[in-house]
């Protein structure tokens, strides 16, 4: 799930201080579930930017707008007249959402009302964890299913490095040495020999932003003969 | 934006909590009891009055079938459902504000008889605009609850409330008008109505065709009971008394005589005294009242009379079993063991029939057992336009039940005149038992017991001897209520199943079910409210009364403040769990603070930041939130959770630069009004200096 945190208010307050009529347009899925743009949050930001403008004795019209995914056209479709009507568009989206929606309203500012931060996982009630890096190459196979890539503070493909202490990491005693946990987990799983091997450089060419994907059923060609 | 919204409750409408369903008259209990913690009496009563056009009758004397399955008697004990109708009929500023009449449809119906049954048809049919009159033959209404059961446990005044309330509605009630003496059906059809219910109910005692049965100190329950409603003994003082019978009636006789200073009193029948179908509580307050109970388990034989023609007591003998193997009444004794229950009067009380012979010489056929037949749809005897409900048709049983089967008849009779059928009705369902799981979460609480005279004090007069709810008392008891789905409604269109209900609910109510989807389990719900706010979706919504409309119920008082005092508007939000006397709260309000706005909602965990928010928005210039210390909140972690919420809208309020201190949360136990007074008093300097 991709984890993303509220913007600070008085960021978000300065980039839209010169519009009157604003969409806060919120996002029902990752970001709704880490708590930083569904629906309640909308509902959070959009009154306290009301009280914001009250207490400097400025107007201000804010629509609050969810739909349940911002990353897919069909779901935005039936709010982008409402944003059209608006000086100013606040996505509470990813920024993958963030963007597609402007993609869609090329003519309204778009200002992000949340930082997308990780892919990560919900560890208990309000709080994720970090736990992929996307660089398109996994490994996970190799090192007993925890990647060396995200969890490992210098992303160290062959650890561990001398900064290994007793478990914890030399930029943090709060965070764990990824490969001290690799060590463990390989130990469980019978497969310490693993650890002998040293990976080689990574392929960062497989990371040329932006990256598209096109699944084999839906090739290109395919589709417009399809299609007609 | 609006989504499909998707609940449990559409879906199976028919599932009600445990008391509602067995409630004869299907009572929105659950609604009434929240909104008597909530303080909201005059709505309280509103929502009673809807089922019940017989309140106060009903929360002095009912039978209460509801308590015997309510589902907190798993966890500790019953709700005092009936203890609790009561208080708000006695307490609610204005219990009987009239409601709307439909517009008059122009029939005429005429109802013969003013007991719970007749007054329950007469309501119904005013109410939807028919013209409705009462005929009764004795010169009070009431029928069965006005003279066969004492002023002790039900004064006439309770009564007089609710007949004249029928009576606003504009039914017309006349007295001295006897079926068969004075009055005839074809003297009403020529009055011109277009239907006629006979609603007599069962007025006649029965006897046993016992030797010496018709000696002159023999009485019968009913007459016996009538006089006594009119201050009238039918025995001499220091006479002992036998009472024949078992049922709650029996009791009520028994305890009449001892009021009346009878010597010795003695219950015979054939049931021990363990298996009396009379009321528990009867039999445990005619035993503390000196009724004695040992004939029970001896049927009686023959009333013994001496030389001068004075009973010397009842002979009985022992009673073996009552019911046979298949449970039919079949008694079997042992003839060989006789004795006598001595006493010089002996009372009858072994049941009520109707004699209505004379309905026959009105062209109405009784069945060959002298009972009166009616079709079971239409309610219609063979006579057109005669109909007859109640009692007399159903038999025997607590008033309330009565008064369902006459509202089943009523309506029976509107379709008759308007030729609307009903919707079909299907009996509703309870919702399911509570879980162990769930179960072991819950709080005990103790139930409140409503106050009971002393025996001294109560044994020699007719003085009701009930004393209903303080408002203490009344509020503790009410927040007692499970709320038996009325809690979390999971709004599926709008879920992003991040499963944080199923993490924060102490009561493992939410579940992932097996096709990875998201539960709200709505029976086992208790309605404690941590999950609504912590919903990140709002994909939650709440059943409970005064938890959705907490946001306009806001701006309803803060706009009222303003409008008081323009200088300067405080909102308190106070835990309506915390607070014994709203109305006293209400009061010191207005006589203090009469410029600040009071709102108050059932545990502060269903409070969400954006609520809060939104008080700002109103224009409170400061809101303080008062909840109550942690061991005292009726829910596990409600308390833990009301605290986060008010601390995440104060650091919204900084962010804004409002000032986090506009937002205070302060813990006052039971809400001590002097305490609360000064809290908000300090509060409110504080706020004007900011």
């Amino acid at each position: 799930m991709i984890v993303a945190g509220k913007k600070p208010f008085a960021e978000i307050n300065e980039m839209v201080k010169d519009h009157k009529k604003i969409m806060i347009a919120g996002c029902g899925t990752c970001v709704a579930v880490c708590m930083a743009g569904g629906e309640k949050e909308v509902e959070l930001l959009a009154s306290q930017l009301r009280l914001a403008r009250k207490k400097d004795g400025k107007e201000v019209e804010i629509v609050e707008a969810t739909v349940t995914r911002q990353c897919d056209r069909e779901y935005m479709e039936p709010i982008l007249d409402q944003a059209r009507e608006c000086d100013a568009v606040i996505s509470m989206a990813c920024g993958v959402g963030i963007q597609y929606l402007s993609d869609l309203i090329e003519e309204i500012p778009m200002y992000p009302g949340v930082n997308t931060r990780f892919i990560g996982t919900n560890e208990s009630e309000g709080v994720w964890l970090e736990r992929c890096m996307m660089c398109g190459n996994c490994v996970l196979g190799e090192t007993g299913g925890i990647c060396p890539i995200a969890i490992c503070a210098k992303g160290l493909l062959n650890g561990p490095c001398g900064g290994t202490n007793k478990g914890k990491c030399e930029v943090s005693p709060d965070k764990d040495c990824a490969w001290t946990l690799i060590y463990n987990r390989l130990e469980k799983q019978g497969k310490l020999d693993n650890i002998r091997e040293i990976f080689p450089p990574k392929k960062y060419s497989l990371h040329v932003n932006p990256i598209t994907q096109v699944n084999p059923a839906y090739q290109h060609a395919q589709m417009e003969e399809h299609h007609g | 934006m609006t989504q499909d919204v998707e609940t449990k409750a559409a879906v199976e409408p028919q599932v009600m909590p445990p008391c509602q369903a067995r409630c004869p008259l299907h009572q929105d209990i659950r609604g009434y009891i929240a909104l008597v913690a909530q303080g909201r009496l005059d709505e309280a009563a509103v929502l009673i009055r809807q089922d019940n056009p017989l309140p106060s009758i009903c929360g002095a004397i009912c039978a209460h079938p509801c308590e015997e399955d309510c589902r907190r008697l798993t966890i500790d004990d019953a709700l005092s459902i009936r203890g609790l109708k009561r208080y708000v009929m006695e307490n609610a500023p204005n219990p009987y504000a009239p409601g709307k009449t439909a517009a008059p449809t122009g029939k005429k119906v005429a109802i013969i008889g003013s007991g719970p049954g007749g007054l329950v048809a007469a309501h119904d049919l005013a109410l939807i605009g028919h013209s409705v009159t009462v005929f009764e033959r004795t010169d009070d209404f009431g029928g069965a609850v006005r003279w066969g059961v004492p002023s002790y446990r039900l004064p006439v005044e309770t009564i007089r409330n609710d007949v004249d309330a029928i009576a606003a509605m504009g039914v017309e009630f006349k007295t001295g008008m006897d079926l068969g003496t004075n009055l005839t059906i074809d003297d009403l059809e020529k009055e011109g109505f277009d239907a006629i219910m006979l609603m007599m109910g069962l007025s006649d005692s029965r006897g046993l065709p016992i030797t010496n049965n018709d000696h002159k100190d023999v009485l019968m329950a009913l007459p016996f009971l009538a006089a006594a409603r009119n201050g009238e003994s039918l025995i001499a003082k220091g006479s002992n008394v036998v009472v024949i019978g078992s049922g709650n009636v029996a009791m009520d006789v028994a305890r009449t005589a001892v009021r009346f200073g009878a010597g010795k009193v003695k219950i015979a029948c054939l049931e021990k005294p363990h298996e009396l179908p009379a009321s528990p509580w009867e039999v445990e307050e005619a035993i503390e009242e000196g009724v004695e109970m040992d004939f029970c388990g001896w049927g009686p034989n023959a009333v013994v009379i001496d030389d001068n023609d004075c009973i010397k007591g009842l002979e009985c003998r022992e009673c073996c079993s009552v019911f046979d193997d298949e449970g039919r009444f079949n008694p079997t004794y042992n003839d060989e063991n006789l004795k006598v229950a001595e006493g010089g009067v002996v009372i009858f009380s072994i049941g009520q029939g109707s004699i209505i012979n004379y309905l026959k010489d009105m062209g109405i056929e009784l069945n060959e057992r002298g009972l009166l037949p009616v079709d079971p749809k239409t309610f219609m005897t063979n006579r057109k336009g005669i109909f007859s409900g109640g009692e007399i048709i159903k038999g025997p049983g607590p008033a309330v039940a009565a008064m369902a089967h006459a509202r089943k008849a009523a309506k029976a009779v509107d379709t008759y005149l308007t030729g609307v059928e009903p919707p079909e009705e299907v009996e509703p369902v309870a919702i399911g038992e509570l879980e162990s799981t769930t179960r072991e979460h819950v709080i005990h609480q103790d139930r409140q017991e409503l106050t009971l005279m002393g025996v001294a004090e109560r044994s020699d007069n007719f003085n009701e001897i009930e004393t209903g709810f303080t408002p203490e008392q009344a509020s503790k008891e009410a927040r007692r209520c499970l709320s038996c789905g009325a809690g979390a409604e999971w709004i599926r269109g709008k879920c992003a199943f991040c499963l944080n209900c199923v993490r924060v609910c102490p009561y493992g109510v939410p579940v992932v079910t097996d096709g990875s989807r998201v539960d709200i389990r709505f029976d086992q719900c208790q309605g404690c409210g941590i999950c609504f706010p912590a919903c990140p979706g709002d994909a939650i919504g709440f059943r409970m009364l005064g938890v959705a409309e907490i946001q306009p119920r806001m701006k309803v008082a803060l706009d009222e403040a303003k409008s008081r005092n323009g200088s300067q508007t405080i909102l308190v939000v106070y835990c309506d769990f915390d607070v014994y006397d709203v109305t006293n709260l209400r009061e010191t309000m207005k006589e203090k603070h009469a410029g600040k706005a009071l709102v108050g909602i059932p545990c502060l965990a269903k409070l969400k930041a954006i609520d809060l928010l939104r008080a700002f928005e109103y224009g409170a210039d400061g809101v303080m939130v008062i909840g109550c210390p942690g061991n005292n909140c009726a829910y596990e972690e409600g308390e833990f959770w009301g605290k986060r919420r008010v601390d995440e809208a104060k650091k919204l309020l900084a962010e804004v630069g409002l000032g986090a201190e506009r937002l205070e949360m302060q813990f006052v136990e039971g809400l001590q009004l002097e305490q609360f007074d000064e809290a908000l008093a300090e509060f409110a300097e504080k706020v004007k200096s900011l």
